[in-house]
């Protein structure tokens, strides 16, 4: 009895390990069309929207990634709101295993990104 | 009917149209009683996941809402002149006139700021700071014949920088154009669409003029590329000590931690003064306002004092009516608030400086124009080099009712000593035509002729000498050719930056 307790504890500790080593921060390798599109889609739903502008290098450098409202500009050409009282949405990509996972940081809500390749930073 | 007169709408049963409503002079129902009773009610969803709540309704409704909304949070709600909705044929129409007509003691129209847009447009979304074009900023000195469009910079590691086009790059042919000199609405309209608005992936040839006189041909593909909110840091050694200069050009997310390593930067190279380039900075979070003046002023002349208290018109004097929050003060940021990589909370770092000097021009606007009031709030002396600025202390929540976002001027941001009355801008000692509150400094033109952050660049160079003389450049200092905006009391040089959502049909005009 002892001795599956203290392997229980032992494969406990190794889920517990393996969980911590599950989500390291990380970036986008070998981005190609495919998983360009997947990203831009997930992205888009996250935020409730038919699409989003991202960056051509978008999460290939630093695995962070702020959404905000497309500036828009009055009549005059102020930028609008130029005095925002909001703040931006944070995504961060994650790597668990071979999985490529985006985490959106306020939601903790997260999406696997089944085309894509990472590194962890 | 609660408040009665303009109203009637009756129960709000779904699927049934409500009576029209009916107007009595100076008679308001609550906004309300008309909300989401749309001509055309919306089905499905809006951007955070919830059922649009929309009702049938008319555009009678729509209009009264508006009228009410407006009584109940416009700024300057008491000077609307109260007219029967049923007279104007659009929402858009009616909108127009629910705002104040009085001018400003300089001629301008106190309310520059009445503005609405779908809300399916409105509620667009992008990866912060990123564009879609080439990566270059580009100002509109002149957008008629002979039209003037120059390169003010160009963002670092896109097409338009490994292209050569430095600042003070002037276009003068796209796609065999002639960009100064083209008269047809077709060839306007190839210009607009690929300086301005080329779809990502589609490639322009340009013909150039360089700030040395030298011509050059380049072809770029435009591409979706992200700013850096934060550049081109320097130290200049000078008479009063080292000098420490950076351009600060949006207040996106990103900015946050460039902001925080650049005055980490700065102050572990032990600056005494700080030139913050706000030339092309039109604002965006107060929240990164606020963290920059923190860290510009320090903890110690910070301390209890606030950055911003809003005020809202006469009916709200306590509380915030969109969010129910108390109107309090709000404090200088002096933590992180989460926006970029760093968790929320961290303490930032701080310069701790007794003055500053701010470079301006009219694209300087709303939460760039809070850092100088907030600063000055708290007796920090601020010296301002350059133009005008663009006069927006005021501010709203864009509110939508039945697919259209309404913008209407809500609140008015006051800094620590009550001030905040400056809707012609700000404007440097030696202004002319309209000025502002006037601060101390130089008004000197933009200078395309050298780089951001080149001691020798007018602006910069008079922001230097000012520190160490107490004076301005006996001179003008120079500028490249440039005119002055249309109907404009502004410098040559002073031109409009196109955002990157503009209307691509009046950026230049035939």
């Amino acid at each position: 009895m002892k001795a599956i307790w203290l392997v229980g504890v032992i494969l406990l500790a190794g889920c517990l390990k393996s969980a911590v080593e599950a989500e390291t921060p990380a970036r986008l390798i070998n981005v190609d069309a495919a998983s360009r599109a997947e990203l831009k889609a997930v992205v888009a739903a996250a935020i409730g929207q038919a699409t989003v502008r991202l960056a051509d290098d978008a999460l290939i450098e630093d695995g962070v990634m702020l959404i905000e409202r497309t500036p828009r500009t009055d009549n005059l050409g102020h930028r609008l709101p130029g005095r925002d009282l909001g703040a931006p949405r944070r995504f961060q990509l994650f790597r668990a295993g071979t999985d490529c996972i985006l985490i959106e940081a306020d939601s903790d809500r997260r999406w696997v990104l089944e085309q894509a390749r990472c590194v962890a930073l | 009917m609660g408040i009665g007169g303009s109203g009637g709408t009756g129960s709000s049963g779904s699927g049934t149209t409500a009576p029209p409503p009916q107007w009595i002079e100076g008679v308001f129902a609550p906004a309300s009683t008309f909300a989401a009773r749309c001509e055309m009610p919306r089905a499905g969803f809006d951007a955070d996941g919830r059922r649009f709540s929309d009702q049938p309704g008319s555009l009678l409704h729509e209009k009264h809402w508006l009228r009410s909304f407006s009584h109940e949070l416009y700024l300057w709600f008491d000077e609307i002149i109260d007219q029967d909705p049923a007279l104007f044929g659009s929402t858009a129409d009616y909108f127009e006139v629910l705002k104040t007509l009085e001018r400003l003691p300089t001629g301008r129209p106190k309310d520059n700021f009445h503005f609405s847009i779908a809300s399916d447009e409105w509620q667009q979304q992008s990866q912060s700071g990123v564009r879609a074009g080439y990566g270059a900023r580009w100002v509109v000195l002149a957008s008629r014949v002979p039209r003037d469009v120059v390169v003010a910079f160009s963002e670092p590691d896109t097409p338009a920088s490994s292209s050569g086009l430095i600042r003070g790059t002037r276009v003068l042919e796209v796609d065999g154009v002639d960009v100064l000199n083209a008269t047809s609405q077709a060839e306007v309209a190839i210009i607009n669409e690929a300086i301005f608005g080329p779809a990502p992936g589609s490639s322009h040839t340009f013909t150039l003029a360089l700030p040395d006189g030298s011509e050059t041909i380049v072809t770029m593909t435009a591409g979706n590329f992200a700013s850096s909110p934060v550049q081109n840091i320097r130290f200049i050694a000078s008479a009063v000590g080292k000098v420490g200069y950076f351009t600060f050009n949006d207040h996106i997310g990103p900015a946050e931690q460039q902001l925080i390593d650049a005055v980490r930067t700065l102050r572990d190279e032990g600056i005494s003064d700080l030139v913050l380039d706000l030339r092309y900075n039109g604002g965006g979070f107060l929240t990164i306002a606020s963290q920059l003046a923190y860290m510009i002023a320090g903890s110690q002349a910070t301390a209890g004092r606030a950055f911003e208290t809003l005020r809202f018109n006469s009916k709200h004097p306590t509380l915030n009516p969109v969010t129910g929050e108390s109107l309090d003060p709000v404090p200088f940021r002096s933590t992180t608030a989460g926006f970029s990589a760093l968790p929320a909370g961290q303490p930032l770092p701080q310069l701790g400086l007794s003055r500053l000097v701010v470079l301006t021009g009219g694209n300087t606007c709303s939460a760039s124009e809070t850092i100088i009031n907030s600063l000055r709030g708290i007796d920090l002396e601020v010296i301002q080099i350059g133009a005008r600025t663009c006069g927006k202390p005021y501010g709203t929540y864009p509110t939508d009712n039945c697919g259209t976002t309404w913008f209407t001027t809500m609140f008015q941001g006051i800094n620590d000593a009550g001030f905040g009355d400056y809707p012609d801008g700000f404007s440097p000692a030696g202004t002319t035509g309209i000025v502002g509150v006037t601060l101390p400094g130089c008004s000197v033109s933009d200078d395309f002729s050298r780089p951001l952050g080149d001691s020798q660049e007018a602006r910069l160079a008079a922001g230097l000498a000012f520190l160490e003389t107490g004076t301005c450049p006996s001179a003008p200092a120079t500028a490249a050719p440039g005119r002055a905006r249309l109907g404009s009391d502004e410098l040559p040089g002073e031109g409009e930056m196109p955002g990157p959502e503009w209307l691509r049909n009046r950026i230049l005009l035939p």
